[in-house]
């Protein structure tokens, strides 16, 4: 199933666009998202380590602006935001 | 009573006058002002200004949340606030957030204050992308958000 991850904050450095797409098993959780994009990280950056460490210290919000644990249940094609860590003011 | 907005850089400017005019009320004996400006120094860094992402339905939710907790946290029922937060760029000296409050008392509007500004460098998406006079620029390391 398709999943398009919007981009914010660091984790824009991914792509050009505002969002990623990545195809992930049936069910999955964000932790699965995670490791898809660790691997996407791997494909397209060259491992770059920097990348990976803002996946692994992002959290995940829904399309209804819930943040989700690593356990939340994938089940259909839908949208997630990737939260790197914050700091506004 | 609370105003939240995300203000776009491209089309405005973070204005105290509107901040006054919010929180303009007999019942408050204290109103306080934070504002957050964009500094010319930052770790031994040139800075010549800052460029601001946010997710903006998340950060309306956030200030909602933070208004609410102080009804709780700090037992403060009586009060207005006003914030508003920049995105795109701003140059030194530039607004990028303001805050306004107004408490029937001092020490209500100071902790008020306070309160609301700690946490949204905690919890609100917004994120800080440097730029440098040697034309480089950089994603400021921030708080990662709790998930529970």
């Amino acid at each position: 199933m398709k999943i398009t991850v919007e981009l914010f904050g660091a984790a824009r450095e991914f792509s050009n666009k505002d969002f990623i797409e990545l195809n992930l098993l049936q069910p999955s959780s964000i932790k699965d998202l995670k490791k898809e994009l660790v691997k996407m990280i791997d494909n397209k950056f060259n491992g770059n380590q920097n990348f990976k460490k803002i996946v692994m210290s992002s959290a995940f919000c829904s399309e209804n602006d819930n943040i989700v644990s690593d356990n939340f249940k994938i089940d259909k094609k839908q949208t997630f935001g990737i939260i790197p860590p914050v700091g506004g003011g | 009573m609370l105003h939240a907005k995300v203000i776009d850089s491209k089309n405005q400017k973070i204005e105290i006058e509107r901040a006054e005019e919010f929180l303009k009320s007999s019942k408050f004996g204290a109103l306080i002002f934070f504002v957050g400006t964009v500094r010319n120094i930052n770790e031994n860094k040139k800075v010549t200004g800052i460029t601001y992402d946010t997710k903006d339905s998340m950060v309306i939710k956030s200030f909602e949340e933070i208004y609410e907790e102080a009804d709780e946290k700090l037992e403060i029922k009586d009060k207005a606030v006003f914030i508003e937060h920049i995105k795109g760029y701003v140059g030194l000296e530039e607004k990028s957030i303001l805050i306004g409050v107004g408490c029937k008392h001092r020490d209500q509007a100071y902790v008020l204050s306070r309160y609301i500004i700690e946490e949204i460098k905690k919890r609100t998406p917004i994120w800080k992308k440097e730029h440098y006079e040697n034309q480089e620029s950089e994603w400021l390391k921030g708080t990662s958000i709790e998930v529970n």
